[in-house]
C-alpha cells in the first residue's frame, strides 16, 4: 500500500493542507501543477488574503474579485508606506460587505488617521457604524479583529461596542484601557496585547503610549470589584507591569483558561517566584489550565554565584508538575548577563536564539547542564584529525559553572584545546579541573589565563599534572600566582618527560616570569629572542634558576641580560654556567648591579671559557656597588689567558679612562682584538700617550 | 480507570494493546467506546481502514503526545500554531511520501486532530515556496495541461504574481 500518491488524497484533506499555505502559493504554484489540483483549488473556500497597500496594477477589489469574495475568510491589510493616496486608491473601490464569510480582519502598520480613513472608506463612520460593521461580522461564526503597530485604539473607539467581538489583538494597553475594553466587550474571549504598560510608568520612557497614561482614570486600588468572566485567553507579549499591578489586572478575569506572559525584569522580583504564583493562581485563577511564560532577568551583576536552582526549586511542586503540567526551565547566559525562566515548549524570543554559552536547569532535571548552540563557534575543529578546540573565553565562569562544563566536555573524546581564559574559576575551579586532568580529560592545550588563580590553585594543578603526559601548553598568565607557586611549577617541569610551554607572565610575583623563561630555556626553545631576558626584573635568585637551565641549553647563542638587577651573586651563578656552556657566544650584562666581586667571577671564567666572543659591560652603576680600577685589573689579567674574546664594550663605568685604555691596549697587543670602539670616550692627551 | 487497555485491530489482522487514554486521542475510537460502552478488556476494536505499519506509527505518535493539552476547539487557532512543528514530530515524520499520505488518511479516519494537523503542515511545507514544476517533481505528478491551457491559467493568476 506504500504507493499512495498525493493524488489519492481526498479533496477535504487538500483543503486542510491549503489552510497552511498563503494565497499566492495556492494560485501560482498549486493550481498550475495539474488539472486535478486546479479543480481542488477552485473548490477551496478558506482563503486568507494578505494585501500590501502600495501602487499596484491590481487593486484590492480586483484581487478579491479574482478569488471570489465569498471564498475569503481572512483579510490582512498591510501599510507599506505612508502615501495616503495609495490607501485612498486601495480602499475607495473596495466594499467589505461583499466579504460575507470574512471572520478575521487584520490591519497592520496602520496609524490612527489611517484607521479612520479605512473606516470611512469601508462605509462606516466612526463609532456607531463601526459597531454595525462588527455586527455584520458577527453573522459568521468567528470574529477576530487585529490591529497591529497601532496604539491607543481605545482612544479612537471609546468602546461602546456591545459587539459580538470575540478575539482582539491590540498593541499597547494599560490596566485602564484593559478594563475599558473588557467592560464593553461582553463576548470577548481572547485578547492579545503586544505591550502592557504600567499606569505609573514614566511617560517619557514610553512615549508611544504617553497619551494613555497621562490621566489614569482609575487607580490600581479602585477596580470596583469588577470581574469579567467572558475572557478565557489572555496573551501579553511584552509585560511591563510590576508584579502587584499584573496580578491586579489578572484578577479581573478569574475565568482565564489560558495565560501567556512575557516580561523582562531588571530585578529578581516575585514574578520569578513559583510559590508566589502557585498561591496566587490557586486563589484567583482556579480554572487556569495553560500557563505559559517567559521571564527574563537582565543585569550586569549576574554572575557565577547566581543560583539557577533557587528559581527552579519553587516550580518543582506537585502543583506545577502534576496539576498544571507546567514544566519550567531556567537558562543562565553569562555573556548576555541574562537569566531566562520559561515554560516549555519554548516561547521564542531574541535571547532564546542567542548563540552564547548557556547553563540550563529545569524543573524535571535539576542538574545544571552546559548548552552549546549548534551554530556557535565555541567548539571548532583544531586540525584535520578531527581534534576539537573549545573556546569558553570571557563567560563569567566561576567554580559553580565549571562543573557542568567539565561534565559536558568529558563527552568529547577528541578534545585538544580548552580555553577558559578571562573567567573566574579561581582555586576551587582549578581543583575541579585537576580532578579530571589526570585521566578523564586528555587535553593538549589548556588556557587558564586571567582566572584569579593563586598558589593554592597551582598546588592542585601541579599534583594533577605530575602524571599528565598529554598537556604541552599551559597558560597561567595574568593570575595571582606568587613565588612559591612559580617555584612549584618550575620543580614540576624541571625534570618533566614532556616539554611543556608554560606562560606565567603578569602574575603577582616577577619570579613567575623567570620561571616561564627558565622552562622555555630548558625546552631548548629556538624561538627565544635575546631581548627576552632584557626585562628589568631579574635579580640574583632569578639568575640562579636561569643559569641552572642555561647550563644544559645547547641552542641559545646570544644572551642579553642588560638592564636587570643582577648583583655579584647573580654573576657568580652566571659564571658557573659559562664554565661548562660552549654555545653562548655573545653576552650583554650592561646596566646591572654587580661590582668588583662580580668582575672577579667574570674574569675567572674568561680564563676557562674560550667560546665567548662578544662581551658588553656598560653602565654598571649602583649606589652601593661599583666597578673601579680593581675590577678592571681582574679583567685585564684574565684576558691574558683568553683568546676567544674579540669584541668588548666597557664604558660609562666608575673606573678611570686610563683603565679603559689599558684594557684596549692589552687587547690590541693580543692582536686578536679587531674592533676598537672609541666612541663616547673623551680622549685626552693623557690617553693618547697611553695609546702610543 | 487509569491504566486500562483496549485492543486495536488493523486491517491485516494484527492486534495492538493500547492504553485507553492514549487511544481516546482518536475521536473515532472515543466515540466508539462511549457509544458501544466497550470497556471489557477482551473487546477488540477493528480498524478496517488502517494497516499494521501505519497503526503502529499512529500509536507511537499518540503515546508521545498523550500528555498534550487538548487541541483548541475552533479552526481559527490552527493558523496560529502552524509556524512550528516540534522536533520530535519532525523526526517522526521523516518517512517516505507513501507513508506520510497514509498517515494523513489514517489520522483523518481516526479523527486525531493533532496528527492530522501536523501531517498536513508537513505536506504544506513541502509545497511552500516551490514552482509548479518543482511540486510535480516532488510528488511525481504528470503535467496534463496543454500549452494553451497552461498559458490561460498563467494569465488568470497574473494578479498574484505581482510581488
Amino acid at each position: 500500500m506504500n504507493n499512495s500518491s498525493l493524488l489519492n488524497i481526498p479533496k477535504e484533506i487538500f483543503h486542510l493542507i491549503f489552510d497552511h499555505l498563503d494565497t499566492n502559493t495556492i494560485f501560482c504554484s498549486v493550481s498550475c501543477v495539474c488539472k486535478q489540483f486546479h479543480a481542488v483549488v477552485n473548490s477551496y473556500n478558506r482563503f486568507k488574503l494578505k494585501y500590501s497597500i502600495r501602487n499596484r496594477k491590481f487593486n484590492l477589489k480586483s484581487v478579491i474579485d479574482r478569488i471570489s469574495p465569498l471564498k475569503i475568510v481572512s483579510l490582512t491589510l498591510i501599510v507599506n508606506n505612508n502615501n495616503e493616496n495609495h490607501i485612498t486608491n486601495c480602499l475607495s473601490s473596495f466594499n467589505i460587505h461583499q466579504l460575507n464569510n470574512l471572520h478575521s480582519l487584520t490591519l497592520t502598520n496602520f496609524t490612527g488617521g489611517q484607521i479612520e480613513t479605512f473606516l470611512f472608506y469601508i462605509n462606516v463612520i466612526r463609532i456607531s457604524h463601526f459597531q454595525t460593521f462588527l455586527q455584520r461580522l458577527s453573522n459568521v461564526k468567528y470574529k477576530k479583529l487585529c490591529v497591529e503597530n497601532h496604539f491607543c485604539l481605545h482612544e479612537i473607539f471609546p468602546w461602546p461596542i456591545q459587539s459580538t467581538l470575540q478575539r482582539l489583538r491590540i498593541q499597547d494597553c494599560d490596566l485602564n484601557a484593559y478594563q475599558t475594553i473588557l467592560r464593553n466587550s461582553l463576548n470577548l474571549k481572547e485578547l492579545e496585547i503586544d505591550t502592557c504598560v504600567s499606569q505609573y510608568r514614566d511617560p517619557f520612557l514610553f512615549s508611544s503610549v504617553s497619551q494613555l497614561i497621562k490621566k489614569p482614570k482609575t487607580s490600581i486600588d479602585e477596580t470596583n470589584g469588577e470581574v469579567y468572566p467572558q475572557l478565557i485567553s489572555l496573551i501579553i507579549n511584552k509585560c511591563c507591569l510590576p508584579c502587584k499591578e499584573l496580578q491586579k489586572l489578572l484578577s479581573l478575569t478569574r475565568c482565564l483558561l489560558r495565560l501567556r506572559l512575557i516580561s523582562i525584569e531588571t530585578t529578581v522580583s516575585s514574578v520569578f517566584d513559583g510559590s508566589n504564583w502557585e498561591q496566587w493562581i490557586s486563589n484567583n485563577l482556579s480554572l487556569l489550565n495553560k500557563f505559559e511564560f517567559s521571564f527574563t532577568y537582565i543585569d550586569k551583576r549576574c554572575d557565577d554565584t547566581l543560583n539557577s536552582h533557587a528559581f527552579i526549586f519553587s516550580f518543582q511542586t506537585r502543583f506545577w508538575l502534576e496539576e498544571k503540567h507546567c514544566f519550567v526551565t531556567c537558562d543562565f547566559i553569562p555573556n548576555e548577563h541574562a537569566v531566562l525562566l520559561y515554560t516549555t515548549p519554548v516561547i521564542q524570543n531574541k535571547l532564546m536564539k542567542s548563540k552564547s554559552v548557556r547553563f540550563r536547569v529545569s524543573s524535571t532535571d535539576s542538574s545544571c547542564r552546559l548548552i552549546l548552540h549548534p551554530e556557535s563557534r565555541i567548539i571548532q575543529k583544531y586540525n584535520e584529525e578531527n581534534q576539537l578546540t573549545v573556546n569558553l573565553c570571557s563567560n563569567l565562569i566561576g567554580n559553580n559553572l565549571l562543573r557542568p562544563i567539565i561534565v559536558e566536555l568529558e563527552n568529547y573524546s577528541m578534545l585538544h584545546t580548552l580555553n577558559l581564559s578571562k573567567n573566574q574559576i579561581g582555586d576551587v575551579g582549578v581543583l575541579y579541573l585537576a580532578e579530571v586532568l589526570q585521566n578523564r580529560l586528555r587535553l593538549v592545550n589548556l588556557n587558564l589565563s586571567k582566572n584569579r588563580i593563586t598558589d593554592i590553585g597551582i598546588q592542585y594543578l601541579c599534583d594533577s599534572l605530575k602524571l599528565n603526559t598529554t598537556i604541552t601548553s599551559l597558560d597561567l598568565s595574568y593570575n595571582l600566582i606568587e613565588k612559591s607557586g612559580a617555584q612549584q611549577l618550575y620543580d614540576l617541569y624541571k625534570d618533566h618527560q614532556i616539554r611543556v610551554k608554560v606562560f606565567l607572565h603578569s602574575n603577582k610575583s616577577t619570579f613567575c616570569d623567570t620561571v616561564q623563561m627558565a622552562i622555555a630555556i630548558r625546552n631548548n626553545n629556538e624561538n627565544l629572542f635575546i631581548s627576552d631576558l632584557h626585562r628589568n626584573i631579574y635579580g640574583d635568585e632569578d639568575m640562579k634558576l636561569l643559569a641552572e637551565v642555561l647550563q644544559h641549553n645547547e641552542k641559545i647563542k646570544r644572551l642579553n641580560f642588560s638592564t636587570n638587577k643582577i648583583g655579584d651573586v647573580g654573576i657568580k651563578y652566571l659564571c658557573e654556567c659559562l664554565r661548562t656552556n660552549r654555545t653562548i657566544v655573545e653576552l650583554d650584562i650592561s646596566n646591572n648591579s654587580f661590582g668588583n666581586v662580580g668582575m672577579k667571577y667574570l674574569s675567572d671564567v674568561l680564563r676557562i671559557n674560550q667560546t665567548l666572543t662578544k662581551l658588553i659591560i656598560n653602565h654598571i652603576y649602583d649606589e652601593t656597588n661599583q666597578i673601579n680600577d680593581i675590577g678592571v685589573q681582574y679583567l685585564i689579567d684574565a684576558l691574558q689567558d683568553n683568546t676567544g674574546l674579540r669584541f668588548l664594550q666597557f664604558h660609562s663605568n666608575q673606573s678611570g679612562y686610563g683603565a679603559i685604555v689599558e684594557v684596549i691596549i692589552q687587547l690590541r697587543n693580543d692582536k686578536s682584538f679587531i674592533n676598537l670602539n672609541l666612541s663616547k670616550r673623551r680622549i685626552n692627551d693623557e690617553t693618547i700617550e697611553f695609546l702610543a | 480507570m487509569a491504566g486500562n487497555k483496549i485492543k486495536l485491530q488493523s486491517n491485516d489482522g494484527d492486534t495492538f494493546d493500547v492504553d485507553v487514554e492514549i487511544a481516546k486521542q482518536s475521536a473515532t475510537i472515543k466515540t466508539m467506546l462511549e457509544d458501544l460502552g466497550m470497556s471489557e478488556e477482551d473487546d477488540v476494536i477493528p480498524l478496517p481502514n488502517v494497516n499494521s505499519a501505519i497503526l503502529k506509527k499512529v500509536i507511537q505518535w499518540a503515546t508521545h503526545h498523550k500528555d498534550d493539552p487538548p487541541p483548541p476547539e475552533d479552526d481559527e487557532n490552527r493558523e496560529k500554531n502552524l509556524s512550528d512543528i516540534s522536533s520530535w514530530d519532525q523526526d517522526f515524520l521523516k518517512v517516505d511520501q507513501g507513508t506520510l499520505f497514509e498517515l494523513i488518511l489514517a489520522a483523518n479516519y481516526l479523527d486525531i486532530k493533532g496528527l492530522l494537523d501536523v501531517t498536513c503542515k508537513t505536506v504544506a511545507n513541502m509545497i511552500k515556496g516551490r514552482t509548479p514544476e518543482e511540486i510535480r517533481r516532488q510528488f511525481n505528478i504528470k503535467n496534463d495541461f496543454t500549452p494553451q491551457e497552461e498559458e490561460q491559467i498563467k494569465k488568470e493568476n497574473e494578479w498574484c504574481e505581482e510581488k
